[in-house]
């Protein structure tokens, strides 16, 4: 009890004196939210990445590529492959044979909206059974395309960050004119960055016969998986690889996670640095300014750790307002932001992605800074003696 | 044990020193002083020849290289940092020069903050302040003032009812007047004698000023005997 | 002449009153440099490959995609344009080692047309360039992916390509390694050459070609090639996309993440609170010292002279803390380079950007002195003497 009288007392009387001392309080708090900013920030964009990757797909549903390529736009499949894989065991069947969906990708050239730098945007080619095998996806405008007919949905990413894919608007590419019927929706998922159109129609442009890239298997149950993969890759009509549609996804973002994971923990070390000294410079500060008022409260009988405590608690403070503060600045200037970046050739739109627990990440963080920043000067402040404190005045 | 209550203050050839640099400051050299319970004694001594000192070793603030210090029967080198500390908060008050008040709290909590460290309810706590602060003499009215808003007669007013609120037997002053002008400074010395005489606090009060120590009951002049010579450090 | 340097026990008498917070200080402006080094370093290493591009080389790929293909005869048409010095062609391979992962830079090239462009850069024995070229499935490597994977001069590398897979299904293209060189092109180093027939036949002769390399004769020209060759091909099956060649490496920099924006965006948290950190320090002492300044003052000191010994103090508090900085920071990026010369090659700390850092340093410690400079303008003599 005691104990925390003189607490509160020490505190009572540092919250008292904030605003005599505001310039050395702001540049503190200001300190841990520019570190807490910048942090945060760095940490968002590999956040809402892997976000986006993550949330593409769903459990049931196995990728088949050609065995030896890592990606889609560099697999190659055919309608005979098509044939033999949905009749291996495990694969779910519809009202119209085998749930599957065969696949096209390519990469079309698209202005980036407002600038002039020319990007890669996806470009997908999708049988009947596509929107059973991506439930994800849905349409929030306009219609369906219509098979034959150079007509083509586009991702809802897509359509906000590439020039010419607003709903009605006509493009071309190569020496074909493409109509913008609808704009669909992907949950968060990476096909928002892409462009639909029927698998024949995409086909016939590009030249590909009946030539696709990958294909989509819906399994019966989730753990048929093992069987389903067992038949196919021991199938000798066949020379394909098979992997869980969700982590062929995860796993794409594992590159530039890994990059913004390492750059943000130098970041971090070399910031937070920084931000101790910072610290540590203010809370010395705090403490001589206040070396009269706690050589006083010593002298009439306040003990060393109640001094120790209420400093301590004192930067700690001031870290928990910077971190908030940049934590919330981080949130309201990036949260949602959206950007690009170039995987496996093509572009994937993403969002920065603040979530509250990396708002939480970034407080704890501060806090860390604001007890290593806080723990010498407050030693310091309990440890000197009363007497000489007093004399020195 | 005998009956006879023990003096309020025993020091026994205490020494202490300073190092400043590469010289050794003798501040007290063997020093011995009695002081009865009840007894109100000014120490009269020109600056820097080691009042401040000598009142810092009294209220446990500081330790003696050697000798022996008991305060009313409790020897101060048998108790640890923590237990001083907290002998300090019930058995000593402390009354400055420039008063050392906490600028951004009131008169009354300032007074509290001693009381803070007993076990005490809010209205208790209350009540005392208000008696100490009555007693010192400041007007009802500026309780609520801040330092900065009260004169430096009332300030001290202001740590002299801090100093007495948790009742403790002992003052010790400090050049308690020195910053004060003639006849602000005799109101104090007029309290503090009043302290002593209706609530028998044992006070003791360093000055330079002879003025001030007329005030008291015994006076002693400690400009011989206090101060050591200064040697090279060996 | 008095020299200005006799002022300089005062200033540092100032920094000295309270080294603690003197040191504390230099430490955070370190810091705040040290990473900009570093950060300029890494910026070096993203978009430092530009410039390395001739300027007078323009490229030509697909209107469509990066991944779509050119027919090989467009080299013949666009190399007989007047303007043209050379053209070149390359199909990139997609090579993989063992896993996707371990990336080869391989390409297919003309063997001819190729070294006569980049053989200024190589440094490779004639007796192993004639191998190659008389080697159809031969290959030339360059040192640092000679190194990474220990590769010798005679050894069959079994390169597979996540792109392109004979007609018969297998995605192999074994190599064997006709000769190693190093090149003062630091890309070049990690690059894996093929002959352009190799592929072709392996591939069932398609003729195409991933992208055209254009030399132009002279720089001016460079606009008005590139609209033509775009023109000439624009209604026919294969329309394409003609820019400069820094153009094409800047924009693919570019549609990865733009890296230089982060990268300032970061610096400019960094040093907004660095100033202010320093800013605050440097008040605080002059605050402290409002006493003695009214002291000099009063003895004869002009205003100018007491604002040059801030701006002195606030000089010396930044210069020691961004000069150790940034020299930390060479020394690292010098460590670095060895070890990631094989990811970054252009990672490098330029002397454009440490002259950047001591410009910047200079305008940080006169923005940081200003406040302090402020204070003094306000400071009557008479009061401060009165405070002490
Ligand atoms: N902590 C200390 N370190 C060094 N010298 C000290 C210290 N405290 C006091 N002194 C020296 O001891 C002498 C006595 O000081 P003090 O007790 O404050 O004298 P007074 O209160 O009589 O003016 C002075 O010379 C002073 O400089
Ligand atoms: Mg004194």
């Amino acid at each position: 009890m005691r104990f925390f009288r003189e607490i509160w007392a020490l505190l009572r009387i540092s919250i008292k004196s904030l605003p005599r001392r505001l310039d050395v309080v702001l540049v503190a708090v200001a300190g841990f939210a520019g570190v807490v900013l910048v942090l945060v920030a760095v940490l968002s964009i590999g956040q809402g990445f892997k976000r986006t990757l993550t949330a593409t797909g769903v459990p049931d549903v196995a990728l088949v590529l050609r065995k030896g390529t890592g990606a889609e736009l560099s697999s190659n499949l055919t309608l005979n492959d098509t044939e033999v894989i949905g009749g291996e065991s495990g694969v779910a069947m519809g009202p119209h044979g085998p749930l599957v969906s065969p696949e096209l990708l390519v990469v079309i050239n698209r202005r980036k909206r407002g600038s002039r730098v020319e990007t890669n945007v996806p470009f997908r080619g999708v049988g009947p059974a596509a929107f059973v095998l991506h439930p994800h996806v849905h349409l929030v405008a306009g219609r369906l395309f219509r098979p034959g007919l150079n007509e083509v949905i586009v991702g809802r990413s897509a359509s906000r960050s590439f020039a010419g894919l607003a709903l009605g608007d006509h493009f071309r590419s190569g020496h074909l004119l493409w109509h913008v019927v609808g704009i669909f929706s992907d949950n968060g998922g990476i096909h928002s960055s892409e462009i639909w159109t029927d698998l024949p129609t995409l086909e016939g442009a590009y030249q590909r016969g009946d030539n696709y890239s990958a294909l989509y298997v819906r399994l019966r149950k989730r753990s048929d998986y093992a069987r389903f993969r067992a038949a196919v890759e021991h199938d000798p009509r066949l020379d394909v690889r098979v992997e869980p549609e969700m982590r062929y996804f995860a796993k794409q973002a594992e590159t530039l996670s890994k990059f913004i994971d390492v750059a943000g923990t130098i970041l971090l070390v070399l910031m937070g640095l920084g931000a101790i000294f910072a610290a540590l410079n203010t809370m010395y500060a705090v403490v001589a300014d206040r070396s009269r008022e706690i050589a006083t409260l010593r002298i009439l009988g306040y003990t060393r750790l109640p001094v120790l405590v209420a400093v301590l608690l004192e930067s700690l403070l001031f870290a928990a307002a910077g971190g908030l503060a940049g934590a919330l600045l981080a949130y309201f200037a990036f949260n949602g932001y959206e950007a690009s970046t170039l995987a496996n050739f093509s572009q994937i739109v993403f969002r920065f992605r603040v979530s509250p627990s990396l708002m939480g990440t970034g407080i704890v963080d501060a806090l860390i800074l604001g007890f290593l920043g806080g723990i010498a000067p407050a030693l310091r402040a309990a440890r000197r003696p009363p007497a000489e404190a007093v004399r020195t005045l | 044990m005998s009956s006879v209550p023990p003096p309020a203050i025993q020091m026994t050839e205490v020494s202490k020193h300073y190092r400043r640099g590469d010289e050794t400051v003798h501040v007290l050299d063997h020093f011995t002083l009695t002081v009865e319970p009840e007894a109100f004694v000014a120490l009269m001594a020109p600056s820097g020849s080691g009042k401040s000192t000598l009142l810092n070793l009294v209220g446990g603030l500081d330790r003696p290289d050697s000798g022996r210090i008991e305060i009313a029967g409790t020897d101060l080198a048998t108790l640890n940092e923590a237990a001083l500390t907290r002998w300090r908060a019930r058995n000593l008050g402390f009354i400055f020069q420039l008063y050392y008040l906490i600028p951004v709290l009131s008169a009354a909590r300032n007074v509290e903050l001693p009381l803070l460290l007993l076990p005490l309810s809010r209205e208790e706590r209350h009540r005392r302040v208000e008696a100490a602060l009555t007693l010192a003499g400041l007007p009802a009215e500026r309780h609520r003032f801040r330092p900065t808003e009260l004169s430096g007669g009332q300030q001290q007013r202001v740590a002299i009812a801090r100093a007495i609120v948790t009742d403790p037997p002992l003052l010790l002053c400090d050049e308690p007047t020195g910053d004060l002008d003639r006849s602000a400074g005799d109101e104090i010395l007029n309290l503090l004698q009043t302290l002593n005489e209706r609530l028998r606090k044992t006070i003791v009060m360093v000055t330079h000023d002879p003025h001030a120590a007329t005030f008291a009951s015994r006076r002693i002049d400690l400009d011989k005997g206090l101060v050591g010579e200064r040697r090279p450090a060996t | 002449m008095k020299s200005p340097l006799r002022f300089s026990p005062l200033v540092l008498s100032a920094l000295r009153r309270h080294r603690l917070r003197t040191w504390l200080t230099i430490l955070s402006v370190l810091i705040a440099f040290l990473l900009f080094g570093l950060l300029q370093a890494l910026n070096q290493a993203f978009y430092g490959g530009i410039k390395s591009a001739g300027r007078r080389i323009l490229v030509s790929m697909s209107a469509e995609s990066l991944v779509e293909p050119l027919p090989r005869a467009y080299a013949a048409e666009v190399a007989a344009m007047k303007q043209v010095r050379r053209v070149a062609y390359e199909v990139w391979m997609g090579g993989y080692y063992q896993h996707h992962n371990q990336i080869l830079y391989a390409l297919a090239v003309s063997p001819r047309r190729w070294l006569a462009e980049e053989r200024r850069f190589l440094i490779l024995a004639p007796r192993r360039e004639s191998a190659w070229l008389k080697d159809r499935s031969g290959a030339l490597i360059g040192n640092l992916v000679a190194r990474t994977y220990g590769w010798k001069t005679g050894e069959i590398v079994p390169m597979r390509s996540d792109i392109w897979i004979h007609p018969d299904g297998r995605n192999t293209w074994p190599v064997r390694i006709d000769g190693i060189f190093s090149s003062t092109k630091k890309a070049l180093g990690e690059g894996l050459l093929v002959h352009y027939r190799y592929w072709n036949d392996g591939m069932g002769n398609p003729n195409n070609v991933s992208l055209l390399r254009i030399e132009v004769s002279h720089l001016r020209d460079l606009g008005h090639v590139a609209r033509s060759i775009d023109a000439r091909f624009a209604n026919s099956p294969y329309p394409t996309r003609t820019a400069s060649a820094q153009t094409f490496i800047k924009d693919f920099i570019n549609q990865t993440a733009d890296i230089g924006v982060i990268i300032e965006d970061i610096l400019a948290a960094v040093f907004f609170t660095m100033l202010l950190v320093t800013a605050n320090t440097l008040t605080r002492s002059v605050r402290e010292r409002s006493g003695e300044i009214a002291v000099l003052q009063t003895q004869g000191y002009s205003r100018p002279l007491i604002f040059s010994l801030i701006l002195a103090e606030a000089l010396v508090l930044v210069m020691v803390g961004a000069l150790a900085g940034i020299g930390l920071a060479a020394l690292i990026v010098q460590g670095l380079r060895g070890a990631l010369e094989a990811y970054l090659p252009y990672l490098a700390l330029t002397r454009q950007a440490i002259l950047m850092a001591l410009g910047l340093a200079l305008g940080f410690a006169a923005l940081s002195s200003l406040l302090p400079v402020l204070q003094v303008q306000r400071l009557r003599t008479v009061d401060a003497l009165r405070r002490g």
